[in-house]
């Protein structure tokens, strides 16, 4: 029943991602949702979900509005393996947790993004371009966390986040 | 339990492999996509616009409170802009070429010529790159509309970009700063008849150079196409941002800002590509 209301509800996150979030963007930058719920899923759940959601997600992304196909699929599944590989060293009922998941899923994620970017030779970004994006978009997606993060544990859980 | 982690990995590395191969052979936009991807849009495209209305809704509400300091910017960018405009209006009104630079002035304010503007196909927009990086998005209109791969997209402001791949009732699009191709351009002045080429450059700017190494041009000046390659003549690109003249270099390097807004658009206009426009007398 949990995971039949996790893909709705990622479903649902997908579309606002790629709709509503888009309309406030806070000095030209938008959070992205969709990889706070890929970290979310792979610390509170303890099968497959971050990977199954990594996947989803991804093809999703990539179909609708990517500019290659594979490319989310293959950063989002990276980022799930990499955590799920860690999960063990990290106490999913600590929001530092979770924190530290964010903050360094997108750090990677957008080291990933523009290193596939530059091997297929793609538009060029300044090093300070992607420095300024990647760190306003760290603090928003860790911020995200901050707030969300002991709401669902306790939902899913049933018990607080210490 | 060993042999179960070893083939497990062994998957992780193929299927990455797998997704690195799939992503450098589809990068660049295909022809054709696939039936499974036509119909996941075809699918999910109602559901995008019931929340690209609601997210409209929502836009009215907060658009206002997130733009204050950059409404203010604008407005004092175009105060200063109007200035400029006036005193170029009585120096024009004194001009001898008053009519040639009229007519340039037409070209401008109309985009393109009349016969296209026949061939225009109204889109909404649905979906936008969720990420910082792209600046793709999806519209409503696909190959039953007439649109097919590198139909060009523009709206009030100026042009946006082309489609990039398309599906039945629906397509995306990528825009002229996130794409590698060259775009022909001239500046629009009687007096200063350059031309150039320019294409997506480095950090949301566009880049290019003139082929007159001797071109007398100037931070400000409006740059349109030129009607070479993919885009039809006349359709406004954006300002002069930065002009370099490298002594060593036989062309004057420029970089020019987009006139268009690309994080606020929500209904574009498209031409069909090339192949598929009617000629025009």
């Amino acid at each position: 029943m949990k995971k039949r209301y996790l893909l709705i509800l990622s479903l649902f996150v997908f579309l606002v991602q790629i709709t509503f979030v888009q309309q406030i963007r806070i000095v030209g930058i938008v959070p992205n949702l969709i990889l706070i719920m890929i970290v979310m899923s792979v610390l509170i759940f303890d099968d497959k979900e971050g990977i199954y959601l990594a996947i989803i997600f991804g093809l999703l992304q990539d179909i609708l509005v990517s500019k290659a196909l594979g490319i989310s699929i293959l950063i989002y599944l990276i980022i799930a393996i990499l955590l799920y590989s860690v999960k063990d060293f990290l106490l999913n009922d600590y929001k530092l947790s979770a924190l530290l998941g964010i903050f360094f899923s997108t750090i990677f994620y957008h080291l990933m993004f523009n290193l596939i970017c530059i091997l297929l030779r793609d538009t060029t970004r300044t090093i300070q371009f992607i420095i300024e994006i990647t760190l306003l978009e760290t603090i928003y997606n860790t911020l995200i966390m901050f707030v969300v993060y002991g709401f669902v544990f306790k939902h899913i859980k049933g018990y607080e986040i210490r | 339990m060993k042999q179960k982690n070893q083939f497990q990995k062994i998957i992780v590395i193929i299927t990455i492999f797998i997704l690195i191969l799939v992503t450098g052979l589809t990068f660049g936009g295909r022809e054709n996509i696939t039936k499974f991807e036509n119909l996941l849009g075809k699918v999910i495209m109602p559901v995008q616009k019931a929340f690209i209305f609601t997210s409209g809704l929502a836009e009215s509400i907060f658009d206002p409170i997130f733009s204050i300091w950059e409404n203010q910017r604008i407005i004092d960018e175009v105060e200063k802009e109007n200035q400029a405009l006036r005193k170029q209006l009585v120096e024009m009104s004194l001009d001898t070429n008053e009519y040639s630079e009229l007519k340039s002035l037409q070209k401008v304010f109309d985009f393109i010529d009349y016969d296209f503007n026949d061939q225009l196909i109204d889109a909404m927009v649905i979906s936008k790159d969720p990420g910082n990086w792209f600046n793709m998005f999806g519209i409503d209109r696909g190959l039953e509309d007439g649109i097919n791969k590198n139909s060009v997209v523009i709206n009030g402001e100026g042009l946006i970009g082309i489609v990039y791949e398309v599906g039945d009732d629906w397509a995306k699009v990528i825009s002229i700063i996130d794409n590698k191709s060259s775009i022909g351009m001239k500046i629009v002045n009687p007096d200063r008849d350059y031309e150039g080429i320019i294409n997506g450059g480095i950090d949301g700017d566009l880049k290019g150079y003139l082929f007159d190494p001797k071109a007398e041009v100037f931070v400000g000046d409006l740059i349109i196409t030129s009607g070479k390659g993919l885009y039809p003549e006349g359709i406004i690109i954006g300002k002069i941002k930065d002009i370099c003249k490298d002594s060593d270099k036989l062309l004057t390097d420029i970089m020019v800002e987009p006139i268009v807004n690309f994080k606020k658009m929500n209904r574009v206009l498209v031409l069909p590509s090339i192949n598929n426009r009617k000629e025009v007398e």
